[in-house]
């Protein structure tokens, strides 16, 4: 009587399962627990990382004594802005929320005139305050430090009877360095799961003859490397899901990221599998896999922004960045939280690999399948 | 033409070629129900391509092959009737030995009870044990196992027996006797001459590409006209015409075998042997040199 078709794949997935990831001490280190030790490293090395750095105050409005005020503290860059009306401000707000700034400070039109007379008037009925809207993220470091820098500023003005800070929050979710550098770790656990666990297994099964010694049975070859790719996707799940209850020890808001989480930690499996299977086409020798697999790896966990916000990298590496996919799947985790660096079209990037890879693939997998030699 | 309801495989007019190189010429045979061939030939003879090209693993440039009457290319259904034991070992090497015989024997619809195959190739000890953990003889007699896992009709072994000592080489030929027993029919490629002699119907003597002599071991040695071979040292080959010089020995074949020994002992030539011709005799006077 034939077997069942489910109970013959379930002893194939298996054996798959033993061989690829339970047995192999490596797969286990590397693909699940190394992740957690990365994220434990960067975020007891960089946890204060934003301390040091050099604030960028976006100011709408002219004013000379402020000018005169923020050139003599190297910490603050200032940039004055022509006098705008509300609607345009709203742009300025986006960029604040998209990091170009990290404080806004609108002033009123003709602010030294007015600060003057109020100066002058102070004692008298006729005094009016100035008023100054101060815009600034509260749950951003850099964003908290600019605020801060430019409240200090403005004290030293002696203004404190005579200005009226308009302070707004744009955001009231807690967030610190481990915040943002959770969906960075996240995604070298894509990369490692894929490049390092799915491509290596796929070589492995190719290089050690056993693609050969399968496609002589009546087994789907298909199903096999669809097996491969479950097992590494269980071993993906596991080590962030490990990775998830770490970070939330350490306060990560990671609640609100699991949904972007899981559906991002989706999207990247899927190209990053197509894309590995694809370069398998044209290539299998070790060496130029490994070499593949080093040089992609170093340049999307290094040049994609995992690690430092994209905005704080060289500009050519941020050229760089845009054309690499899981950039754009990191950030968009990042995006739940505003700490996101690109805008929007996260998935535009990664959906272009997508279909080159499946092409790529479909025409040229039987090459793969080459015993000839 | 009426088909043989007892083949099982028809091979015609084979071709494959590398460049220049013609590894495959031209071959041409036909496997019985029950049958076991022997593909027999030295190292680059064109034996596993030949193997490889029926397991569907190389496309010929040039002829036929005939699965079981029925089909001209390898289909998932005569996949299911073939059994197949590489030249090379490849294994999970993580697994056990039994999770082994499982996840090989899930691949096909049809199986051997795995008590049946534990038994017969001897594996009750290593059952528990990590493939990596096993010897090279554990592992050749697993990869046989392996090649009978799906109850196959007809089964291709590609030297099969290379690296085993002579007590695993034996035990393996009596379990493939015993699957011949059952009706199975089996391909079997190796260059010990032995062998070929002890467990083939057919033996088809392949050389560079092509098949130089077949038949029976018996119609062979009958057919090749070679008599009592006396072996010699080499030092006194010029004493005969047709000798064969193969490193420090010295061959020949002789209707007279007692005018040669004579010949030898009047020289003074005292360490000679004299015996039946073999395979390897035959394979000699067809080539000219040894098989190895």
């Amino acid at each position: 009587m034939p077997k069942v078709w489910f109970g013959r794949d379930l002893v194939v997935l298996d054996g798959l399962y033993k061989q690829l990831f339970l047995r192999s001490k490596e797969a286990i280190f590397w693909l699940v627990v190394f992740p957690t030790i990365l994220f434990l490293i960067l975020t007891s090395i960089f946890g204060n990382v934003e301390q040091n750095v050099t604030v960028k105050v976006a100011i709408i409005g002219e004013s000379e004594i402020l000018e005169r005020a923020f050139s003599g503290i190297q910490q603050i860059s200032p940039k004055f802005f022509p006098y705008s009306k509300k609607e345009k401000i709203k742009e300025y707000l986006k960029a604040l929320e998209r990091e170009t700034f990290d404080v806004l400070v609108v002033l009123p039109e003709g602010f030294d005139a007015i600060y003057s007379r109020a100066l002058l008037l102070r004692r008298t009925k006729f005094f009016k305050p100035v008023t100054v809207e101060v815009h600034y993220i509260p749950v951003r470091d850099g964003s908290k430090l600019a605020f801060e820098m430019v409240r200090g500023i403005l004290d030293t003005l002696d203004v404190q009877d005579r200005v009226e800070m308009v302070i707004h929050n744009l955001s009231t979710r807690r967030v610190d360095y481990n915040n943002f550098i959770f969906p960075g770790v996240v995604g070298m656990a894509w990369l490692s799961v894929y490049l390092f666990g799915f491509m290596n297994d796929m070589l492995w099964l190719n290089r050690r003859k056993m693609i050969k010694r399968l496609s002589v049975s009546p087994f789907n070859l298909l199903k096999i490397y669809l097996f491969v790719a479950i097992v590494n996707l269980t071993s993906l799940v596991l080590g962030i899901s490990i990775l998830t209850f770490v970070a939330w020890l350490k306060g990560v808001d990671v609640v609100s990221y699991l949904p972007s989480l899981i559906f991002n930690s989706l999207i990247s499996a899927l190209v990053l599998t197509f894309l590995t299977l694809a370069v398998l086409v044209f290539e299998n020798r070790s060496s130029a896999i490994v070499a593949f697999e080093q040089i992609f790896f170093q340049v999307q966990m290094f040049a994609g922004g995992f690690y430092f916000p994209l905005k704080q990298i060289p500009s050519f590496v941020q050229v760089v960045a845009r054309f690499l996919p899981i950039t754009y799947t990191v950030d968009s985790v990042r995006k739940v939280m505003g700490l996101n660096s690109i805008a929007n079209n996260h998935y535009l990037v990664p959906l272009v690999y997508l279909l080159i890879s499946i092409s790529v693939v479909i025409t040229g997998m039987k090459k793969f399948h080459k015993f000839e030699g | 033409m009426r088909k043989n309801l007892r083949t099982v495989l028809r091979v015609e007019n084979l071709r494959k070629y590398y460049g220049s190189i013609k590894a495959v010429d031209g071959v041409s045979f036909i496997v019985e129900k029950g049958q076991l061939v022997s593909i027999l030939g030295p190292n680059g003879a064109g034996k596993t391509t030949t193997i490889e090209i029926i397991e569907g693993l190389r496309t010929p440039d040039h002829g036929t092959i005939e699965y079981f009457g029925t089909f001209n290319t390898i289909t998932n259904e005569v996949k299911e009737r073939l059994g197949v034991c590489f030249q090379e070992n490849f294994f999970f090497e993580e697994l056990t030995v039994l999770e082994t015989l499982k996840l090989y024997s899930s691949l096909y619809n049809r199986s051997l009870p795995l008590n049946e195959i534990i038994t017969m190739f001897d594996l009750e000890e290593s059952l528990k044990k990590r493939v990596r953990h096993l010897s090279g003889g554990q592992k050749q007699r697993l990869a046989v196992a392996l090649a009978f896992v799906n109850d196959p009709e007809l089964v291709l072994l590609d030297e099969p027996t290379v690296g085993l000592d002579p007590h695993a080489r034996h035990h393996l030929w009596d379990v493939i006797k015993h699957f011949k027993s059952l009706g199975k029919s089996i391909i079997l490629t190796t260059h010990y001459m032995d062998e070929a002699h002890q467990l083939s119907d057919m033996v088809y003597i392949m050389d560079s590409g092509k098949i130089i002599a077949w038949g029976s071991p018996q119609e062979l040695i009958t057919s090749s006209g070679l008599n009592a071979v006396i072996e010699f040292p080499a030092t006194h080959a010029h004493l005969f015409e047709e000798t064969v010089v193969t490193g420090d020995v010295a061959i020949i074949s002789t209707p007279d075998a007692p005018g040669a020994i004579k010949r030898l002992l009047d020289v003074g030539v005292e360490n000679f042997i004299v015996r039946h011709p073999t395979l390897e005799d035959v394979f000699l006077k067809l080539t000219g040199r040894r098989i190895d």
